[in-house]
């Protein structure tokens, strides 16, 4: 028959029975803002959705004592709307309110931006630089835990089975010392709706008693397949003393790991300076009452 | 499937194919012509809706997405006969050019209204960007929310 079937779990065990069935027409369905979209594309009219947004219990965001606990329905304006998100994770808060438009924003996960690992994917070098992992349940009710940046294998590839759901995305509890941002320079005909081109999520470690940056994260976003760490800047930045003078050598030693990663590719030159122009915005972003 | 849903105000039950996108039974089966489609791909917002007091795209939701909760279209804003005031700001500051644009940003500023009953400007901009208008360049648009606020607050107070 020529049909889609339509599942609701509303619970984890209903979720569960509804993958028991999975095969390669089974779609999990988010927000839908990029399935709905795929699916009119590719002119799919059979198969199963399992929808997972009326699951009870999974649109929170909670805390246990390590971990931000972030269920698998909550979207991006929930993120940007939760206060203590805000405060303290500031480069989540910072990506979602850059998703797209409030509609999107309304209606759009962050298991759903793993699942499509889109290149531009804004949420994936935040939750690589939070080293957040998501939990993912199977049809035999078994659950595992898996870092966001072992799922992604490549552009709209990621390790997980048709019979697995994301029920939960955690990361560790940021420490008073942690400060955070986001940046995404874009393309699109509006400054809203921009397709990053290239995005940067940065969380540090700042001592602020000894005014030394003790760790510092950096993730490069939309510039390789899979967004990855400029590691040689985590190195440059850790135990310096905050200061502007920083900025244009961090701005160097990005542009050279961007470089290489592009390998001459003309087509991206732009990208060059899009990522020096972050690491001066995110930098100033969060040292901004220091330097 | 059964979709059981309420639409302004009113209790609805409805046969619906799952592949059916909230936009397309507003629009086909309750002949809510109000909604329309520019894009159909969450680029333009003229297909927006408020569904749980937040805007959103009517095109990108599986209509079965849509159960239990309460939708509201252009066509809900007005009560017993009087233009909301949203509606009638639009027309006063000469918000409404061609029109195409103006469900889906009215329902856009009516959801900001909802949560946020004295945004700033910057606010109001942030809240209709998934909002293209081809006419008006926006001012206007951003004109009649502020009008709106300040009737809004003497009225209330
Ligand atoms: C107009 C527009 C603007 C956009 N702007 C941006 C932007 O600025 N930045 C950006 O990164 N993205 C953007 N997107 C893309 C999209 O909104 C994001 O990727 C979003 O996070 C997808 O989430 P969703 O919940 O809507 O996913 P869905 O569309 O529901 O699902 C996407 C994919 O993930 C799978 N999936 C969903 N949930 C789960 C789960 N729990 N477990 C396993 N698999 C799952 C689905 O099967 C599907 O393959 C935009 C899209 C549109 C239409
Ligand atoms: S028609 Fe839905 S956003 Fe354009
Ligand atoms: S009034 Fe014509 S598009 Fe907005």
């Amino acid at each position: 028959m020529d049909k889609f079937t339509y599942k609701t779990p509303v619970t984890l065990e209903e979720l569960v029975e509804s993958l028991k069935s999975a095969n390669e027409n089974t779609y999990i369905l988010g927000g839908g803002t990029d399935f709905v979209i795929q699916m009119r594309k590719k002119r799919l009219s059979q198969g199963v959705i399992i929808d997972m947004t009326g699951i009870r219990g999974l649109n929170e965001i909670n805390m246990d004592e390590d971990h931000i606990r972030l269920g698998a329905n909550v979207t991006y304006s929930q993120l940007y709307n939760n206060p203590f998100i805000r405060a303290h994770v500031a480069c989540l808060a910072q990506m979602a309110i850059k998703v797209g438009s409030k509609q999107i924003q309304n209606m759009a996960r962050l298991p759903g931006n793993i699942v499509n690992a889109s290149k531009a994917g804004d949420s994936i070098p935040v939750l690589l630089a939070l080293d957040a992992s998501a939990k993912i349940i199977n049809s035999k009710g078994e659950t595992k835990q898996i870092k966001v940046q072992d799922i992604i294998l490549g552009m709209g590839k990621t390790i997980l089975n048709r019979d697995e759901a994301i029920i939960e995305i955690l990361f560790p509890k940021p420490t008073i010392n942690t400060r955070s941002s986001f940046g995404k320079i874009g393309h699109g005909a509006r400054n809203e709706l921009t397709i990053a081109n290239v995005s940067l999520a940065m969380i540090t470690e700042y001592n602020q008693i000894n005014n030394i940056i003790e760790k510092a994260c950096l993730v490069v976003g939309a510039v390789a397949p899979v967004a990855f760490h400029a590691a040689q800047a985590e190195v440059f930045l850790q135990s310096k003393r905050p200061s502007r003078l920083l900025i244009p050598q961090l701005a160097d030693i990005l542009q050279k790991q961007v470089e290489t990663v592009l390998k001459g590719n003309v087509s991206s030159k732009h990208k060059i300076n899009d990522i020096r122009g972050l690491a001066f915005d995110v930098f100033e972003n969060i040292f901004t009452d220091v330097i | 499937m059964l979709l059981e849903f309420d639409v302004n105000g009113i209790k609805r039950k409805l046969d619906v194919d799952p592949e059916m996108r909230l936009i397309d039974i507003l629009r086909d089966k309750l002949g809510l012509k109000g909604t329309k489609e520019g894009c159909g791909e969450g680029e333009c917002g003229a297909c927006t809706v408020i569904i749980d007091s937040v805007a959103v795209n009517s095109c990108l939701v599986l209509a079965i997405q849509a159960r239990d909760k309460q939708i509201i279209t252009i066509e809900g804003l007005e009560k017993d006969g009087e233009l909301d005031l949203l509606q009638k700001t639009f027309i006063n500051q000469g918000a409404v050019q061609c029109g195409y644009c103006t469900p889906g940003m009215l329902m856009s500023c009516k959801a900001l209204l909802m949560q946020n009953t004295n945004p700033t400007e910057k606010e109001i901009r942030l809240a209709i960007s998934g909002n293209l208008c081809r006419c008006t360049g926006y001012t206007k648009i951003i004109r009649a929310v502020r009008e709106a606020v300040e009737t809004g607050g003497m009225q209330n107070g």
